[in-house]
């Protein structure tokens, strides 16, 4: 069942902390979180995360796209590496 | 800062010398399809028709070393696509004509030179080249090399063995990594803050915490006393 729309969305505290207070401080840095279960806000959008996924904080640059998302949706707790063969990348 | 790598040459894409140097894994051979010499493809690239868009591929065995293969001589097999099938690709290759011979086949891997590939976009660059590359900080010091390339759905990640020990995902972006050449085999690393692993402060072993606890567990002798006291009177 999916949750109820007066509640708002799911967030844990310190993530909304820390979010505001890389957004002050204005440096370039990832914010380690823990917590995959919170939502992606719009306030995060341009700021990049580093989530845990129990191994190791993937870092997760949010864009408008992921919006309502859980942050532990873009950091897998498999990794499978699997063949590169024609696999092509772009620098973001 | 970084005066010394401003000039160094700039950024290689295709066809330099190291990546041709390189050979691409295109697929594996599963099995043979029908009686008519057609083999089924495990593939390997993005698409799974593009086993056969690079031209003539060669045939190793899987567990023959590919270097080994290149030195006896690997030669060219034309490879046509005929249909997909599911979870493969079912081709014709050159002189297979019946199923026997394509069972023979079976366990090989179809190999190309990296030169065979079409070249890239700017600022796109193959795994395969970035793989095994050493990544260096904006001073010049080796940082670690690239043992994969991640995309989970929030952008590209680079994948750091660090020389420290442990691991490092960088965001590969311009502002992240500033520079990749791959002819010189290094890329330049600007980790954000909180990227690379804190080095881990020795453990302070005569902190006052365990010696607390040792006194709770001197504190619990004299129960004994007491018990011993008690035993005592019923003696009496």
């Amino acid at each position: 069942m999916a949750r109820s729309v007066w509640k708002g969305p799911f967030i844990d505290g310190y993530v909304l902390k820390k979010a505001e207070a890389a957004q002050a401080s204005g440096r370039k840095q990832v914010i380690k979180i823990w917590s995959r279960r919170s939502t992606i806000l719009p306030q995060f959008i341009g700021l990049t995360f580093g989530v845990y996924n129990g191994h190791k904080f993937i870092p997760v640059s949010v864009s408008e796209d992921m919006i309502g998302h859980k942050f532990g949706e873009f950091s897998p707790t498999r990794t499978y590496y699997g063949h590169t063969a024609d696999k092509k990348s772009k620098r973001g | 800062m970084g005066s010394d790598l401003d000039k160094r040459a700039p950024d290689e894409t295709a066809g330099d010398k190291r990546a041709s140097d390189k050979r691409m894994c295109l697929g594996l051979i599963i099995g043979a399809s029908g009686v008519q010499g057609e083999v089924k493809i495990k593939p390997y690239t993005g698409a799974p028709e593009d086993v056969g868009a690079y031209g003539p591929v060669d045939l190793v065995a899987e567990a023959q070393a590919e270097d080994e293969a290149r030195e006896a001589g690997a030669t060219g097999v034309e490879i046509r696509i005929v249909r997909a099938a599911k979870d493969a690709v079912i081709a014709r290759l050159e002189g297979v004509e019946d199923r026997d011979a394509a069972e023979a086949l079976k366990g090989q891997e179809l190999y190309v030179d990296r030169a065979q590939l079409p070249g890239e976009e700017e600022d796109e660059f193959y795994h395969a080249d970035l793989i095994g590359l050493t990544a260096l900080d904006l001073g010049g010091a080796t940082l670690g090399t690239v043992l994969a390339v991640h995309d989970f759905g929030a952008g590209e990640i680079l994948e750091l063995d660090l020389a420290a020990g442990g691991v490092a995902m960088v965001p590969f972006t311009l502002e992240a990594v500033p520079q990749v050449l791959i002819s010189e085999g290094h890329i330049v690393v600007d980790p954000p803050e909180g990227v690379l692993p804190e080095p881990k402060a020795p453990k302070d072993r005569s902190g006052g915490a365990k010696s607390g606890k040792r006194k709770i567990r001197q504190n619990g002798a004299p129960n004994v006393k007491v018990e011993d006291a008690k035993s005592g009177g019923e003696d009496v």
